[in-house]
């Protein structure tokens, strides 16, 4: 059985130097992560923007959905439902965005992503339930109408009423979302798990050439351009939606490594 | 009594939920457990009640349990149990530690993507005589979840260790499991088997719904 973390840093002693990554005073002492994921997998880009809001280098694997890898012998020894994405750290691994995203929160830089006030919380939580049941469903509809079918199957053809469909069952979400930014900078107010969240449904809508959708909200297009424009929550100096893929990196099934600079 | 202690005061809040839901029964499991007070109203969920003009009025995509504390509201799962637990008594249910809270929310989502899809259908088809489709199936996916989750946590008290929000979903699979009859596929699994007990013989397992209530479409408040 191969293991799918064999590479990069991890191919290499826990104790080489180059497993800690970037120096810097306010480096803590972590290794490097491995990420197991595929580009145009939601729930793997939320894990990648997770990280490079809190300050975590991870090194991307290609775990290849459209040849349904996440169903291998090899990836269900390391996610035993096919959950994804994965994500280790020396001996640790975990499956799954909601127990990636936290683990790497509870290993990154800066302040905690999600609210301390009650009421805060618990609409950053309900937005990122809107999110996954009413918008996820349909942008990955979307995703593979018009690109993942295609790179799984050569003779693939996208369905039409399917995307009429995703489209217009996103209307009332969209409506919704843009309400909920009229006046608040980030979802909540504050930059949170939410802000992840609806950065990937909004980012894969874009380079899907969904942006019609978004035409009529402003709120929404407003909100996005400070995302695109938002500086790392951990502190440090990049972009964390830079390290988002392209549609030409989706298909060309090529995912980015979360680099910090210096510490 | 210590010196700076600030005793939190007393909470009273309103929960509209069903009783074949397991969502609900986790919100009633975690008001217990944070000592908050919550009267309830049900929700005909399998009568339409979520999609009547007045309810999506207050829920917009008709999602529950909803939750009401004086002026403030929210509803779907995770926002409840969320806001129980920092206005409730006691310290946060989820783990300090990075690598058991990322364990107890991999538990989490696998038990409302993988399992309880399933159990809802054995809900409605044994107890409301709705269709379930194939309950075989159904059957066979949560057994292979179950075999899974009672390795896991062999030697664990909890299944991370401490008891936190993992406990709080599982709990509610497997008392709906016991509701429809299935409950050998809790007790055929040695660990399994010994955390039921453990989670039943804490106060907060009482308040769940019984089968009648169930049936009935009856919830009973959190005292």
């Amino acid at each position: 059985m191969a293991d799918l973390f064999h590479y990069g840093s991890a191919a290499k002693a826990l104790d080489a130097d180059d497993r800690y990554g970037s120096d810097g005073e306010m480096k803590k002492t972590q290794y490097i992560m491995q990420l197991l994921g595929f580009p145009g997998d939601v729930d793997t880009l939320k894990c990648l923007l997770t990280a490079a809001e809190k300050g975590i280098e991870v090194e991307s694997g290609i775990l290849d959905m459209t040849k349904d890898e996440q169903d291998s012998a090899d990836y269900r020894a390391i996610s035993p439902f096919g959950l994804t994405p994965a994500l280790k750290e020396a001996y640790y691994t975990i499956a799954g965005e909601s127990g990636v995203a936290v683990f790497i929160e509870g290993r990154g830089l800066g302040n905690r992503l999600a609210p301390r006030n009650a009421a805060v919380l618990a609409t950053e939580m309900y937005w990122m339930e809107v999110g996954k049941e009413e918008v996820q469903p349909h942008v990955e509809a979307l995703m593979t109408q018009k690109v993942c079918g295609q790179m799984a199957d050569p003779s693939f053809a996208s369905d039409d009423a399917a995307i009429n469909a995703a489209r217009e069952a996103l209307a009332d979400s969209l409506d919704a979302f843009d309400d909920q930014l009229q006046s608040n900078e980030f979802v909540v107010g504050q930059y949170s798990y939410a802000d992840i969240h609806w950065t990937i449904y909004i980012h894969l809508l874009t380079i899907l050439g969904e942006g019609v959708l978004l035409a009529k909200h402003s709120n929404i297009r407003a909100w996005f351009e400070r995302i695109k424009a938002h500086k790392s929550f951990s502190g440090q100096d990049i972009i964390s939606y830079d390290f988002l893929p392209t549609l030409d990196e989706i298909k060309a099934k090529i995912m980015k490594d979360v680099e910090c600079g210096e510490f | 009594m210590p010196f700076f202690r600030k005793k939190k005061k007393e909470l009273r809040m309103t929960m509209r939920g069903f009783p074949g839901d397991a969502n609900t029964c986790k919100c009633l499991l975690m008001a217990a457990e944070k000592k908050v007070k919550l009267d309830v109203e049900v929700l005909d969920v399998l009568g339409g009640a979520c999609d009547q003009k007045a309810y999506r009025a207050i829920s917009p995509f008709g999602k529950y349990p909803y939750l009401e504390e004086g002026d403030y509201s929210t509803t779907s799962i995770n926002a409840v149990l969320s806001f129980l637990d920092v206005r409730g008594q006691g310290g946060l249910m989820n783990p300090p530690k990075a690598q058991l809270f990322g364990q107890q929310n991999y538990w989490g989502q696998v038990s409302r993507k993988l399992c309880e899809p399933a159990v809802e259908r054995l809900v409605k088809a044994s107890i409301y005589g709705t269709e379930g489709g194939d309950l075989d199936t159904a059957k066979a996916q949560i057994a292979n979840v179950l075999d899974k989750l009672n390795t896991f946590i062999d030697n664990k008290e909890y299944i991370v260790g401490e008891y936190s929000f993992a406990d709080v979903h599982w709990t509610a699979v497997a008392h709906m499991l016991t509701l429809v009859g299935e409950q050998d596929m809790i007790s055929s699994r040695s660990n399994l088997n010994a955390w039921f007990d453990r989670v039943k013989a804490r106060s907060s397992y009482v308040g769940l719904p019984s089968l009648d209530d169930v049936k009935n479409k009856q919830l009973r408040s959190v005292a």
